[in-house]
């Protein structure tokens, strides 16, 4: 190699490392840049035990090696210790992260509950039992999903099958029996619907139930939207019209009521294979958007 | 000796009066040796003059002293050396149009990384992968407003809204299609939820988040 070849290189590979490096910074800049060693730094700092803090670094070590992001384990660090949060809490929020991610269940829910419950400042450990909670009912979930994959609801490309254990775990969170979930698999399964569409069925039917609505007519509710061919838009806008029947004042009965009505006159179904806007069905149902 | 050479060398540089040089010119041709060295000297300017001149090359003289020996320094004095040392850069256009080119390719694969979005005034569905989302609040008498949401991690100071007439507040957020829930903050006290939002979601804790769909 000559020597003019090795300065051109030589400056080609600094060039790119000045680039990386000022990119990288700007990158940081941009998301909070809090490194894992800040955050260690502030635990060290903090007026906790020596015990609580080695255990908050060793939690916080054994998430990130599980996978959990960096990212993630200092917002838990950090924002628990501004929210006054005692360590023992946040030790259990990593631990509980970790766990779900090394037992290959989806993090994000548990991530965005914890990170959410601290900024709202719900009381630790409410949130940590929260987590817990949620980190069971998606471990049960996955079974369910699993096995509706097995007997031939078509799977989706990127992260439905995620999504779905998501919207499970949700659904049994708001007491939804798991057998009237395999039930709404079963109906998904007989339309020749994705997994994405049980996702959304099972999502619209936690939807009610977190509302107010009984568990049992719920499932009965969406169960039969399945049964005359329901898309996911149609159950987008089984939820839109349920609150924007609240928003007026209705009682839960009576927009359960309407609603069952308003399937029976197939008001609410646009079918699957339409593809465009949401129709307007005029000022009664409350649908909003422009008039077609 | 050394006066001869004088001679000569005002000779061949055309230095002195006529009467000098007419005197110098006298005792060249009165010793062989010294005519003899005259010529060949002035045979030697001929062909100088005659092959032209040549440019010395661009780093001629760095060259020269890079092959110098090296000089006997101390390690302190190498050292200094080495920092403040004035250097000579090397480079010519295809090195200078390649470094832009690793400049530009990476800065893009950055970008791609952390998927800075471009923004745009408009309200919804600018562009395939990202989209512009303007989120409105209703709260005249709030002296500051948030959004915070999954989509930055519950962050209470990543979105402040920026207050326009009539007690509307406003934020514009970049969004990659999918399903989102946020609340609005409200004095770095308050959480509300979006009366707005056309479909909403418990958050476990006793609130109900607002949901934002974006469809591609």
């Amino acid at each position: 190699m000559t020597k003019r070849m090795t300065t051109t290189l030589s400056s080609l590979a600094a060039a790119a490392v000045v680039t990386f490096a000022v990119a990288a910074w700007a990158a940081a800049g941009e998301t909070g840049g809090k490194t894992l060693d800040e955050a260690r730094l502030a635990v060290e700092k903090s007026s906790l035990t020596k015990d609580t803090k080695r255990e908050i670094l060793t939690k916080a070590d054994r998430a990130v090696k599980a996978g959990v992001p960096s990212e993630d384990a200092v917002i838990i660090i950090d924002r628990g210790l501004k929210h006054g949060a005692d360590g023992k809490s946040i030790a259990g929020f990593l631990e509980t992260a970790a766990t779900v991610k090394e037992r290959d269940l989806p993090m994000r829910p548990v991530l965005d509950r914890i990170e959410q419950g601290l900024s709202k400042g719900v009381p630790a450990e409410r949130i940590l039992s929260a987590a817990r909670g949620l980190a069971e009912k998606l471990a049960t979930a996955r079974p369910i999903v699993n096995d509706l994959v097995r007997s031939g609801v078509q799977p989706v490309p990127g992260g439905g099958h995620d999504d779905a254990i998501e919207t499970v775990a949700r659904a049994l969170e708001k007491s939804i029996p798991g057998n009237a979930i395999m039930r709404t698999g079963e109906k998904v399964k007989e339309q020749k619907g994705s997994i994405s569409l049980f996702a959304k069925a099972v999502d619209t039917m936690a939807t009610f139930a977190a509302s107010g609505m009984a568990t049992d007519r719920a499932s009965r509710l969406v169960q039969a939207a399945l049964d005359k061919g329901y898309s996911e838009r149609d159950l987008e806008k089984m939820e839109k019209t349920l609150f924007d029947d609240l928003k007026k004042g209705r009682s839960m009965d009576e927009v359960a009521e309407g609603m069952e009505n308003r399937m029976n006159r197939n008001d609410l179904h646009e079918g699957r294979g339409r593809i465009g806007g949401d129709q307007m069905r005029g000022p009664g149902a409350g649908m909003g958007g422009p008039r077609r | 000796m050394i006066k001869d050479k004088d001679i000569l060398h005002k000779l061949l540089d055309g230095e002195g009066s006529p009467e000098e040089r007419k005197k110098s010119e006298s005792q060249v041709q009165a010793d062989p040796a010294l005519r003899k060295e005259y010529e060949d000297l002035a045979r030697s300017l001929r062909t100088v003059k005659e092959g032209g001149r040549v440019p010395a090359p661009a780093f001629f003289t760095a060259e020269v002293m890079s092959k110098l020996p090296p000089r006997r320094v101390s390690y302190g004095e190498r050292v200094r050396e080495f920092f403040f040392r004035g250097r000579i850069l090397r480079w010519n256009l295809a090195s200078g149009l390649a470094a832009v080119g690793v400049v530009i390719i990476t800065a893009a694969l950055m970008l791609r990384l952390y998927n800075k979005p471009v923004e745009t005034s408009s309200a919804h569905l600018q562009g395939e992968s990202v989209i512009i989302v303007r989120l409105n609040f209703y709260a005249p008498q709030a002296a500051r407003v948030a959004v915070a949401g999954d989509f930055n991690k519950w962050n209470v100071s990543a979105n402040i809204l920026s207050k326009k007439n009539g007690g509307i507040w406003t934020t514009e957020l970049p969004l990659k299609p999918g399903v989102y829930t946020y609340m609005f903050i409200v004095d770095g006290k308050t959480w509300v939820t979006d009366p707005r939002a056309e479909t909403y979601r418990d958050d476990g804790f006793g609130y109900n988040n607002s949901v934002l769909r974006i469809k591609t």
